[in-house]
């Protein structure tokens, strides 16, 4: 092959192939189309130029096999399509001259030999086109139209979106990058197949490169010759992959990304720091999402029994499951006047209680020691109660708690050495109690995740 | 009456759906909560009262919203005076609006017929504020201070060209009327949290004009009525006749009701028809508003500063602004979903003088609606929805002078905005084109805003149907997604 890149005989004699292939199949229909005819008509002796047009269809199909033969070598097919179209096309050269060679005289065989030669060479030429076809166009093509139902069965499409339970499960290469490269280069580029020299197949391999050398260059986009090959303008002749569909915008937005963090082979989604703008990305085409999950999307308990949600109702509580999907409860006191024995028939459900709403009820700082067990709380309301600063310390043992409204209670300054113990704690809402803004910020300052909501007026 | 007459009205159906439906009913609500069959509380609906009652049962996940104000901006505000900063428009004031950029988009009657589309910059000036660097026009100084809690989303689309289809598509998910609106579907999925108010109140301000409101956009359509919304007004009667006639007193009152409660079971045993129910449901409403409603309406307890915040406006009864309070004091007390209507901003003609006139009814107002829920923690399962039905066009409607022009009804992009639980603070989603025509960026269906809207609220809104002549319809049709990108 390297002996004809002088001129590239290869593309040249290669591109012939399209146009001599309807040659032959014209003459090999035409014999076949003759014959019927003939047989139709009951004519006694079949035309000798059956015979002819099947020696004319089998010269115009070697030419074209050559032809075509040279078309694969340029490496731009896929090669296990590719195979199977060269190798049913030379078949048919052959099958064409054992047909003139049948038809030269055609007495001396049966009819029923004629008749297999004649519907196997017909399958042959609708197997080849079709193969042909599917190698220019590609296998989607010609479902592509359908009415629904045919194209369904047709075409097996694969939906893009790919479901990941867990982020932290993800392996970024295994999981995000290599299905591309297994869906669009692979066919080209791996153990079996090395076009350019380039073996894809894994990140070593990448590393030692094709012909140009490397493929990429850890943590270098720009310099990387696969994510410039991708990218390339797609009428460009070295833009990849050179048939087939080109990557998507999100496809070369996940390659793109882990390139520049390093082209690591075994980090996950976790351990890489995710920017921004591809946040939207993971979230579209793998429904991943980075963001991460409120700690009570993460609890799993068993659900409450609902004769304990229904003793915790009649003691004036209003309960709500969280969802199907999460049994944890969200309570709230409905009326003001709460009991020491109301508030402790919640204890039964204490792990199950996530938000918890006492505002404007009677509630007392020792009344908050029951709650201090409630390990699963993550908002609690208090406004507009009596609480005060011992209330906040009885409740700083609460690793989970997120949000907590103190607002119109009697809590003060004191209570923000309590506040800062919470690791848990992002939201505190203080607006209309003793705390003073300058310490409150002080504290806002030294917690970047805390925020400590004063309000105005 | 003749019994013999309501025998005839009891249809094979009636009956199939009475013992099928209804047993299958019985046994389910016992599966799902076995104390509900030993009489507990029980609702009138016979649905047991876990959860609020709504059909639901359990939110399909845990929902980031409990509850949700729609300040509801009829007429459709203009877009590129207020947040969809495009300095082209300026350069080229006067123009020809290109065709391609256009792309035979049709047009409504009101500028089709015109010889040119000249290009309207914007006359007001934009600045970006907060960390987030939003951009927002002078137009919106209040607004303007808190972009860091809102969430833009530059890239609305709609179908509908005119108000009327486009106020009940955003509302009910269908241009063509009929179809329950969203506070509906809200109320029926998810039931109430306080049942002395109705889960779905309407305040429309009082005296604005423009394109006329017709009730249906908080109509049930098809669901059972008592899940439509109820329009508070300002004045002595808040809700149409719910006070007592003179000479009824509460306790008459009760009595008649319990009469009349009677009646009706008897008439529902009999005709099983369920709008029965619902006739029951909203007396007892009715009858629990009496107390809920005056208490609600009378602001009397407000702080002089929160009426300083909310602008002189919100003393006056009927306002946007005393609209806003009272959203606030009906989201304390638990309801679900509160819809604002501000018309007015249909500006074909005069359009730099009458938009200030609108800003200035609503701007301080809202942003003191978002900063007092936040102070109050409620902002942590509140999301408050600013928007109107559609965006206005970049050209000018009529004569564009120096001073002086419009913008007609465009569909193709318009911004809303919204502020609270569930959503990323201080984010802007989506982009136009330089000329504010097109989207370029993650455009967002009406139906996709709706889907986000369900899912905040912890509903799947393509499995919360309701069956009606022969098909299961949702609010979102058959479309929708929800946009994720927005999601905190
Ligand atoms: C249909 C076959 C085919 C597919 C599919 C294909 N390539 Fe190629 N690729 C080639 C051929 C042939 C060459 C050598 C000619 C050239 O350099 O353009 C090549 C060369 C390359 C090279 C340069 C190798 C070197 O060192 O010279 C890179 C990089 C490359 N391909 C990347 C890709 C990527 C990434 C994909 C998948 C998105 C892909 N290719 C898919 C056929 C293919």
């Amino acid at each position: 092959m390297n002996l004809f890149l002088a001129f590239d005989f290869t593309n040249f004699v290669g591109r012939f192939h399209p146009i001599l292939v309807h040659l032959p199949i014209g003459f090999l229909l035409l014999g076949i189309l003759m014959e019927w005819y003939q047989r139709w008509k009951k004519t006694e002796k079949l035309s000798d130029l059956i015979g002819y047009a099947w020696l004319l269809g089998a010269i115009g199909g070697a030419f074209a096999a050559f032809c075509g033969w040279w078309l694969g070598e340029t490496g731009l097919y896929f090669e296990d399509d590719l195979f199977l179209h060269r190798w049913v096309g030379i078949l048919i050269v052959i099958i064409s001259l054992v047909g003139w060679w049948l038809k030269k005289d055609s007495t001396r065989h049966s009819a029923a030999t004629h008749r297999i030669t004649n519907l196997l060479i017909l399958g042959l030429l609708i197997f080849e086109g079709h193969l042909g076809g599917n190698l220019t166009h590609g296998a989607s093509y010609l479902f592509e139209y359908a009415p629904e139902p045919i194209k369904n069965l047709m075409l097996n499409e694969e939906s893009d979106i790919m479901d990941f339970s867990a982020a932290d499960s993800v392996i970024v290469y295994n999981d995000l990058v290599q299905p591309i490269f297994e869906q669009k280069c692979f066919a080209c580029h791996d153990n079996k197949v090395q076009r350019g020299g380039l073996n894809m197949a894994s990140i070593d391999s990448m590393l030692v490169g094709g012909d140009g050398g490397p493929a990429f260059l850890s943590g270098n986009v720009i310099e990387s010759e696969l994510f410039r090959r991708v990218t390339l303008p797609q009428k460009n002749i070295k833009f990849m992959p050179p048939v087939g569909d080109p990557l998507t915008y999100d496809e070369i937005k996940v390659l793109e990304w882990w390139i520049a963090s390093g082209a690591a082979a075994d980090k996950s989604l976790t351990d890489l720091e995710v920017p921004e703008s591809i946040k939207p990305t993971l979230l579209r085409r793998y429904s991943l999402d980075t963001n991460p999950k409120p700690y009570y999307e993460t609890v799993n308990i068993p659900p409450l029994d609902s004769v304990t949600i229904a003793n915790v109702e009649e003691n004036g509580f209003t309960v709500k499951i969280l969802g199907a999907t999460n049994p944890l409860l969200d309570v709230k006191f409905s009326g003001t006047d709460l009991t020491d024995e109301q508030l402790r028939s919640l204890e039964p459900a204490a792990e199950h209680i996530t938000w918890l709403s006492l505002a404007n009820t009677n509630i007392t700082d020792e009344g908050l020691a029951t709650i201090a067990n409630f390990k699963n709380l993550t908002r609690l309301q208090l406004e507009k109660t009596n609480i005060g600063d011992p209330g906040v310390a009885a409740l700083s043992a609460l690793k989970h708690l997120e949000s907590l409204n103190l607002y119109r209670t009697k809590v003060t300054d004191e209570c923000l050495t309590d506040l800062e113990k919470m690791e848990g704690l992002r939201r505190v809402y203080l607006w209309q109690t003793e705390i003073t803004s300058n310490k409150a910020k002080a504290l806002q300052d030294n917690n970047e995740e805390l925020q400590l909501i004063i309000g105005q007026g | 009456m003749c019994t013999h007459e309501h025998k005839k009205n009891y249809t094979r159906r009636d009956f199939l759906t009475k013992t099928t439906l209804g047993m299958g009913a019985l046994t389910m609500g016992s599966m799902l909560d076995p104390m509900s069959l030993f009489g507990k509380e029980k609702s009138l609906s016979g649905i047991p009262n876990l959860n609020g009652g709504g059909v639901l049962g359990q939110a399909h996940f845990p929902p980031k919203v409990k509850r949700v104000i729609y300040l509801f901006q009829s007429g459709a505000p203009s877009q590129i005076d207020l947040f969809d900063h495009k300095p082209l428009l300026n350069k080229m004031n006067g123009q020809d609006l290109p065709e391609s950029v256009q792309q035979g988009q049709r047009l409504t009657g009101m500028s089709s017929g015109q010889a040119t589309l000249p290009i309207a910059g914007s006359p007001f000036s934009f600045k970006q504020h907060g960390d987030s660097g939003a951009l927002m026009s002078e137009l919106m100084p209040h607004t303007a201070k808190i972009v860091d809690d809102l969430c833009f989303i530059k890239s609305m689309y709609t179908e509908a060209i005119n108000h009327d289809p486009a106020v009940t598509f955003f509302q009910t998910g269908s241009q063509l009327p009929g179809r329950p609106s969203i506070g509906s579907w809200v109320s029926y999925g998810l039931g109430t949290d306080n049942k002395n108010l109705p889960e779905f109140v309407v305040l429309v301000t009082k005296d604005k004009f423009g394109q006329p409101l017709y009730s249906r956009a908080w109509g049930n359509g098809f669901l059972p009525s008592q899940h439509q919304g109820v329009q508070f007004r300002a004045g002595k009667d808040p809700v149409l006749y719910l006070t007592n006639p003179p000479g009824i007193d509460g306790k008459t009152r009760r009595e008649q009701l319990d009469q009349l409660q009677r009646l009706e079971k008897i008439n529902h045993d009999d005709l099983g028809d369920p709008e029965i129910l619902a006739r029951m449901a909203q007396y007892e409403m009715a009858f629990r508003m009496q107390t809920s409603v005056p208490e609600i309406m009378d602001t009397t307890d407000e702080s002089d500063y929160i009426y300083d915040m909310y602008g002189e406006d919100s003393r006056k009864p009927g306002t946007f602004a005393a609209n806003c309070i009272l959203a606030r004091r009906l989201a304390e007390r638990d309801v679900k979903f509160i819809q604002l209507y501000h018309q007015g901003w249909d500006q074909h003609g005069n359009l730099p003088s009458a938009i200030k006139v609108q800003c200035k009814e609503t701007d301080q107002a809202t942003a003191a609606l978002i900063t007092d829920l936040k102070q109050r923690g409620m902002l942590e399962d509140t999301l408050v929805i600013w928007g109107g039905e559609f965006g206005r066009t970049n050209y000018s409607q009529g004569q564009l002078t120096d001073t002086n022009f419009g913008r007609d009804h465009h569909p193709k992009c318009f911004t809303i905005f919204m502020a609270g639980a569930g959503i990323k603070k201080g984010f802007s989603l989506g982009a136009t084109d330089d000329f504010g025509y097109n989207v370029v960026q993650r455009p967002v269906h009406v139906h996709d805003f709706q889907a986000t809207l369900m899912h905040l609220l912890g509903i799947d809104h393509e499995r919360l149907t309701f069956k009606f002549q022969g098909r299961r319809y949702r609010l979102t049709d058959v479309h929708g997604e929800v946009v994720k990108e927005i999601l905190a």
